[in-house]
């Protein structure tokens, strides 16, 4: 039909035989600074000295290095003018963008919804019934009497969510907890009367959780542990694209950074808005690739790093034959704390004085969460040592959990077992770890911050968007007479499939944030307490399965719009997806509102507002796009 | 809302002074950017100083220091990004072209 002569090509040429040597000798510099970075911990013993902080810190160098290293090897050799230096990156940010950037794109759009996980956990949560919901916040002073009131079983290991300054609700968990793990049911406890308790058994929606994976593994349907080193590499790539993109700036387009042209050709457009997304959040960016492979490869490189330093024993820390019976108040517990750091605003208590299940740094790596929950190499005391985890927020410091922080106590006497992942209390290295972490995470400056993250994390989807449609545009062929210029086959299959993955993904986490709502239950379980059957059997098998229902929807429709995609014209599929995103988004919020949590608190009033709005889009966008069409 | 609670009117207070610092920081910007004939450059960048520097001092005391010079940061990011496509739709008459 048509032949080379009657086009002309605007692709860039392939990439020459030097890149190609060039990307090599990058690789090469960055895989030395990694394997340096386990040379150097060898050789100065640092996670012997300074534990998991100083190898997180030597990890978060030796990708710095990896990365800026990578970047400078494409761009070695003799250059004259800026124009040449920009020329010997324009095919390498373009091949790395396009194969990079649907992924990165589902993994910033997940990112964002984790932005609101613990929110939507609550949002999806059935309420209690009217007659116990008044009678679940229970007076501090209280407490202790009440706990002994309980079964044995359950008043060795209980939570105390703070509702105010001077009550809290209780509940027991069934299941340990598992960082990042699948989510555990708990008692829930309600006092309408002395002497008279009431149980419910509250399951959580496995769903947050789901997104939270989704995020990690950037979309992709395999286990952390196999995905992980990808996800490394893919961001040292990112980090290229990166630092090449603002090289590519400097010659010239620098002009006309802040133009977008509406009028004109559509290349303009996905280029001026490409330049200016990326330009605007390249602090944000930057940090958030350095960080992504910081939790990539600190799993992979502790194995090589010498052994960590033990978590020393404080005053008081020692296995017990006899577990305490005299508990700190929960009111002591507090004062002690606001003694402690003023400004921590502590959201839950934990009293375990029973045995319990410990952790280790090898079994949190296997977990993928060395740092979510890092307490040096251990997050919690030896299983035969009684504590109390008091976990909160601090408006004042950086958090280095995903939204907040914590201190480990003794129950019996209130002596600090571990502060280091208290705000505001922590060594200097400790402190510059957690900045890092929470520049990634959000989790500083309270909810003004996380819903400037989900701003621009959805920059971010636009960013990578932008990028794929520059590319397509800038690879298709223009041939003479025709005002269009034609697709070859690498642009309209990859066009379809990039389109469709984010739509996918998109339409994936409407569906299961519709599913969220109906898979978690809170039911009566005052038989099974007080019979003296004790503790309700576990339910694990049950989330388990839960689980595998929300990777099966969630997939289930990439798949289905990726398919779609491939069959039908994309202006039908735009529509379809945004329309059954908007439809299931519709019904998340009927379900929740017709449960009665849409209003419970403030963040679920919040979260209704924003997933009708959200609604409303997609719908006007489905509607839209369907009347083109017509 | 954490933060906004406790100090209400330092965190408002804040987050406008942030806004004109991120459009002072965008008059200056190359590119098709509003160009306000009364507003010498002197005067923006001295304007860009002044209200960045009481942005920070308003929002130190509801985030902490560190945590205001990232806020601002991030209001800044989120703004330049928003601004010019708003910009460029209010200032053009015919609907954009994105094929």
């Amino acid at each position: 039909m048509d032949t080379s002569s009657d086009r002309g090509r605007r692709a860039a040429p392939p990439p020459p035989p030097r890149l190609r040597g060039r990307l090599f000798a990058g690789s090469v510099v960055a895989l030395l600074c990694l394997a340096g970075a386990c040379l150097i911990d060898r050789t100065f013993g640092v996670a012997r000295t300074y534990g998991a902080t100083g190898t997180s810190l030597l990890t978060l160098g030796a990708c710095l290095l990896a990365m800026t290293g990578l970047t400078a090897c494409i761009g070695l050799g003799r250059w004259q003018k800026i124009h040449q230096l920009a020329a010997r990156y324009r095919n390498i940010h373009g091949w790395v963008g396009i194969t990079t950037g649907s992924l990165l794109a589902m993994g910033f759009l997940a990112g964002t919804f984790t932005l609101f996980a613990a929110p939507l956990q609550q949002w999806s949560t059935p309420p209690l019934p009217p007659q116990d919901a008044r009678f679940s916040a229970i007076s501090l002073t209280e407490i202790p009497a009440l706990i002994g009131q309980l079964p044995a079983t359950a008043s060795t290991h209980y939570r105390l969510t703070l509702t105010s300054p001077s009550t809290a609700r209780i509940s027991i968990p069934t299941e340990p907890e598992i960082p990042l793990g699948v989510p555990s049911p708990s008692i829930i406890i309600s006092q309408p009367a002395p002497h008279t308790l009431h149980f419910y058994r509250l399951t959580p929606s496995p769903v947050p959780n789901f997104i939270g994976g989704l995020h990690r593994r950037l979309g992709l349907p395999l286990p952390e542990r196999w995905v992980m080193p990808f996800v490394g590499t893919l961001c040292l790539f990112y980090g290229l694209a990166l630092l090449s993109g603002v090289i590519l700036l400097l010659p010239g387009i620098w002009r006309s950074l802040m133009t977008v042209r509406l009028q004109g050709h559509a290349r303009r457009l996905w280029l001026d808005l490409h330049s200016l997304l990326g330009l605007c959040t390249l602090p944000f960016q930057l940090v958030i690739a350095l960080t992504t492979a910081l939790f990539a490869f600190f799993p992979l490189l502790s194995v090589f790093f010498g052994a960590p330093a033990s978590m020393k024993p404080a005053a008081g820390m020692m296995a017990m034959e006899q577990y305490p019976t005299a508990l700190l108040s929960p009111a002591a517990a507090l004062l002690q704390l606001r003694n402690l750091s003023p400004s921590f605003h502590p959201l839950t208590l934990e009293y375990v004085s029973g045995p319990h299940g410990g952790d280790n740094l090898a079994e949190r790596i296997s977990l993928q969460a060395p740092l979510y929950n890092a307490n040096g190499s251990c997050s919690l005391p030896m299983s035969e040592q009684p504590y109390l985890l008091a976990v909160g927020t601090d408006p004042f410091n950086a958090l280095i959990g995903r939204d907040r922080g914590s201190v480990l106590m003794d129950p019996q006497t209130g002596t600090i077992l571990d502060s280091q992942n208290l705000p505001g209390q922590q060594s200097p290295a400790r402190h510059f770890l957690t900045w890092c972490l929470a520049l990634h995470f959000g989790s500083f400056g309270g909810e003004f911050v996380h819903w400037l993250y989900a701003a621009l994390g959805l920059c971010g989807v636009g960013f990578f968007h932008t990028a794929n449609k520059l590319w397509l545009n800038t690879h298709r062929l223009k041939i003479t007479g025709q005002a269009r210029p034609a697709d070859t086959p690498a642009t309209l299959w990859l066009g379809r499939l990039s389109e469709g993955s984010l739509l996918g993904c998109l339409l994936g986490l409407c569906s299961i944030i519709a599913l969220s709502p109906l898979m978690s239950h809170l039911h009566s379980v005052n038989k099974d307490m007080m019979n003296g059957t004790g503790m309700p059997s576990s339910s694990m098998p049950a989330m388990t399965q839960s689980c595998q229902q929300v990777r099966l929807t969630y997939y289930g429709c990439l798949a289905f719009s990726m398919v779609a995609y491939c069959l039908l014209s994309r202006r039908l599929c735009r529509s379809m997806m945004t329309g059954l995103s908007a439809a299931a988004l519709s019904t998340a919020v009927i379900v929740v509102t017709l449960r009665h949590s849409a209003t419970q608190d403030t963040s679920s009033l919040i979260l209704t507002a924003v997933f009708s709005i959200a609604a409303l889009c997609l719908w006007r966008g489905a509607f839209r796009n369907a009347c083109t069409r017509a | 809302m954490l933060g906004m609670g406790t100090e209400p009117v330092f965190f408002w207070g804040g987050l406008m002074m942030g806004a004109i610092w991120a459009v002072l920081l965008w008059l200056q910007l190359p590119g098709q950017t509003p160009r306000p004939e009364r507003l010498s450059r002197q005067v923006g960048i001295a304007g860009l100083f002044l209200s960045g520097g009481l942005a920070w001092m308003l929002w130190a005391p509801v985030f902490g220091p560190v945590g205001a010079f990232f806020c601002l940061g991030g209001w800044g990011m989120a703004l330049l990004c928003f601004m010019p496509v708003i910009w460029a739709v209010l200032s053009s008459s015919q609907t954009p072209h994105t094929s």
